[in-house]
């Protein structure tokens, strides 16, 4: 590309005053394949260890009957006086036993994703929410929006009250993706409501600020939005669930920071150490387009007559269809043409000799018994 | 980013994908855009840097297609709308839609696609056909009554034609 494509900075009031050259990391590969799998990985290192309790099922002193009690072997409890007396115990199939296989707090709960796949992940996520159909695939309302990534001025990050991000917000047509979340609140099925996660909705868009002078306190109340510093880019927000084209809110100060934070293909990062952007495998994905260069047009040969296929015609049955079943089997012409040939001989061969009279003629009888 | 690879990314799921038809072999998309809301990359409305979409408007028929020459970011100042005007009739309607659809969006594949919706959504104007009450069935335990009604009421015309002469 000839120069860097720019992106405009929305004032509070919304219109564009000044722009920003294109981060690189903006243009970095993208790979579900590897934002899925470092996600769902990372998504775990947030559990709490649970278990059942080591005693469970083994509380009582039963032992078996052994044979010849015409019952199975199982412990069972001893003693008389109470119901428990005589039931099997212990076993994962018993009443009041433990369970099978019980879990342990020593499970391994957390699991270590390698640093360049987890920098890989969300630059590929932060790609991805440069791009308006990734962004609206993920479900954002931003078809009002002027443009995606959305800068907003540096002013935004002294922003103190809620009513001035809202304003905002409003201005930049992006409040919409703020009351879907709110439409979208819901009561949490299940055990979950009583663990302080009582409601499930929505994500809503993701500011991410240079400095916080304010902004946080501002924005943090708006259901579904989420702040964020650019040096702390998280892929559990960048991707949630998984799935690439979070709506991300750009402060100038941050947008202007990630060619430092990510580095660039050919510069490595600040922040992380010896850390360039992947490159992709070929700098020209566009299928239609490198067909159509000159350079791969000029190489092939030209295209010849269009050969008409007609798949609609009907299917000829070549056991009735002589004409087709020559043109599948040649020798089927021979053949036919012996047959022929061989009818003919044996209609000459058994042609109908003239009837020999079996009586005498009459001019022959009439001369033999001449008067 | 090329379209080609956006497809890729969307296509397996999105939030726009209905696969509710998958097991008759359909798997269908609700997004602006998709004339014929197929799960496509040819109908996709994310997936093409060329799109069109006919949506109806309070002030009549809306052409929303995507300028030529928009940057890839751009979302709203990429789109430009085209109206047909309520009072517009029908064949000028659909060769608006035509011309819009093949020469300045640049998608004359889509060109069927963009009659189908206008004329639906056309057709929708129309003030719904008056249906006449369903005759009841033939059979002859329920006709009876229907069919005295009939001949009585047949009769009584006969008696009241005064303007037309007597045959007898």
């Amino acid at each position: 590309m000839a120069s860097r494509p720019t992106v405009n900075i929305h004032a509070a009031s919304g219109e564009a005053s000044t722009s920003l050259p294109l981060p690189a990391v903006l243009t970095a590969p993208i790979r579900l394949d590897v934002v899925s799998q470092v996600h769902k990985s990372i998504a775990k290192n947030k559990r709490q260890a649970y278990s059942v309790s080591e005693k469970a099922g083994h509380q009582t002193s039963a032992e078996s009957w052994g044979t010849g009690r015409a019952v199975a072997r199982i412990p069972r409890v001893g003693g008389s006086g109470t119901h428990r007396a005589g039931q099997a115990a212990f076993g994962n199939m018993c009443r009041g036993g433990r369970m099978f296989a019980p879990t342990k707090v020593w499970r391994k709960w957390h699991v270590k994703v390698n640093q360049n796949q987890r920098r890989f992940a969300v630059v590929s996520a932060l790609a991805a929410s440069a791009l308006p159909s990734l962004v609206l695939a993920r479900g954002h309302r931003i078809e009002q929006i002027e443009e995606v990534p959305l800068v907003i001025a540096a002013a935004a990050e002294s922003f103190t009250k809620t009513k001035e991000a809202v304003a905002l917000l409003k201005s930049l047509n992006a409040y919409a993706d703020v009351i879907k979340v709110s439409n979208s609140r819901k009561l949490r099925a299940g055990k979950g409501k009583l663990r302080n996660r009582r409601h499930r909705q929505r994500r809503g868009p993701l500011v991410v600020y240079n400095e916080d002078n304010g902004i946080v306190k501002a924005f943090r109340n708006l259901p579904g939005v989420e702040l964020v510093n650019v040096r702390r880019l998280n892929l559990l927000q960048l991707a949630p669930g998984g799935h690439l084209g979070r709506f991300v809110i750009w402060t100038e100060g941050a947008f202007a920071l990630l060619d430092e934070v990510f580095g660039t293909f050919d510069k490595a990062s600040t922040h992380k150490k010896d850390y360039l952007l992947p490159t992709s495998k070929i700098s020209n994905p566009d299928v239609t387009r490198l067909i159509n260069s000159d350079e791969i047009q000029s190489v092939v040969r030209p295209a010849g007559q269009k050969l008409q296929k007609r798949p609609w015609t009907q299917k000829k049955n070549p056991l009735v269809n002589k004409a087709v079943l020559f043109r599948l089997n040649p020798y089927a012409k021979t053949i036919r043409r012996h047959e022929l040939l061989k009818q003919e001989r044996l209609k000459k061969k058994n042609a109908k000799k003239p009837k020999q009279p079996t009586a005498a003629g009459e001019a022959f009888t009439a001369n033999l018994f001449a008067p | 980013m090329s379209t080609d690879l956006q497809w890729l990314l969307i296509r397996k799921n999105n939030s726009f994908i209905v696969k509710r038809g998958a097991d008759v072999g359909q798997v269908f998309s609700k997004e602006n855009g998709n004339l014929r809301n197929l799960h496509s990359q040819k109908f996709s409305g994310l997936a093409n840097t060329k799109t069109v979409h006919v949506t109806e408007s309070g002030s009549g028929i809306q052409i929303i297609s995507r300028k030529q020459k928009a940057t890839p970011g751009a979302v709203s100042r990429a789109t430009s709308t085209d109206t047909i005007r309520a009072r517009t009739g029908g064949r000028r309607a659909l060769g608006i839609a035509a011309a819009t659809t093949s020469k300045k969006a640049g998608r004359p594949d889509l060109r069927t696609a963009a009659l189908a919706r206008v004329s639906a959504l056309l057709a929708s104007h129309n003030e719904p056909r008056s249906i006449p009450p369903k005759k009841k069935s033939r059979s002859k335990k329920t006709a009876a009554p229907a069919a005295v009604a009939r001949k009585s009421k047949a009769a009584a015309a006969d008696d009241d034609d005064d303007d037309l002469p007597d045959l007898v």
